[in-house]
């Protein structure tokens, strides 16, 4: 018991962490692309109409962090509610489900950014990976649910 | 569907909830949810405890309706 309490803690810890992480990021994102470019050498095209390379990209890493920032909120109301034992409600549900279609968004969004950095579709890949498990587990909480509502209503 | 009369039987025996619950050994909550016709299962020991508590018979705490009669 004790332990199951210390990993709830961990978890939200972690999430946290992962968070702030995440605000951080996006303050100094500009900063980190430019010097990340510089140092890998890339040339990029400047702009001659409309946005520049640098520019897509950073809309690109932009929105990324988006889905992934939604995704941390729902990780976090989930760990609440883990803590409280309402995992079985139809709110974690929710959150499940939120964060497997942010990963499924994720995946469209390094897809995109493959075009400029092919390493992308690796971590595409991946994030597809993880939203379809999470789909997966969606579908077995939702099971567990309804058994859990009827076990609750057996008197 | 079933009925439950549970708050007929309780009414003619003079007991309240409480009494029943702690007789049963069920706690107010799962009584409720079963005299609220809001259970979707009941156990035959549970059935079986409150058939002593209320020196009843089953049919005299379930019926079968047919919905238009409701």
């Amino acid at each position: 018991m004790k332990t199951k309490h210390l990993s709830a803690i961990f978890s939200l810890i972690l999430a946290t962490v992962l968070l702030a992480g995440i605000l951080a990021v996006a303050c100094v994102l500009p900063l980190l692309t430019e010097s990340y470019l510089n140092l890998s050498g890339r040339w990029l095209e400047p702009a001659e109409h409309g946005l520049s390379d640098f520019q897509k990209i950073l809309v690109l890493l932009y929105t990324i962090l988006l889905p992934a920032l939604i995704a941390d909120l729902a990780l976090l109301r989930l760990l609440v509610s883990a803590r409280r034992e309402q995992v079985f409600e139809p709110r974690s549900i929710r959150c499940i489900s939120i964060i497997s279609w942010c990963c499924i968004g994720e995946t469209a969004l390094f897809a995109l950014l493959s075009f400029y950095f092919p390493f992308s579709l690796l971590i595409a890949f991946a994030a597809l990976f993880v939203g379809l498990c999470l789909r997966v587990v969606r579908h077995v909480l939702e099971t567990a649910a309804d058994l859990k509502k009827e076990n609750d209503l057996t008197v | 569907m079933i009925v439950i009369n549970l708050d007929v039987m309780m009414a003619k025996r003079k007991m309240s909830l409480n009494e029943l619950s702690e007789k049963v050994g069920i706690t107010l909550a799962n009584l409720s949810v079963l005299k609220n016709n809001k259970a979707k299962a009941i156990r035959f020991s549970t059935l079986d405890a409150i058939c002593h508590a209320l020196e009843c018979r089953v049919e005299d705490i379930l019926e079968y309706r047919k919905e238009t009669e409701i």
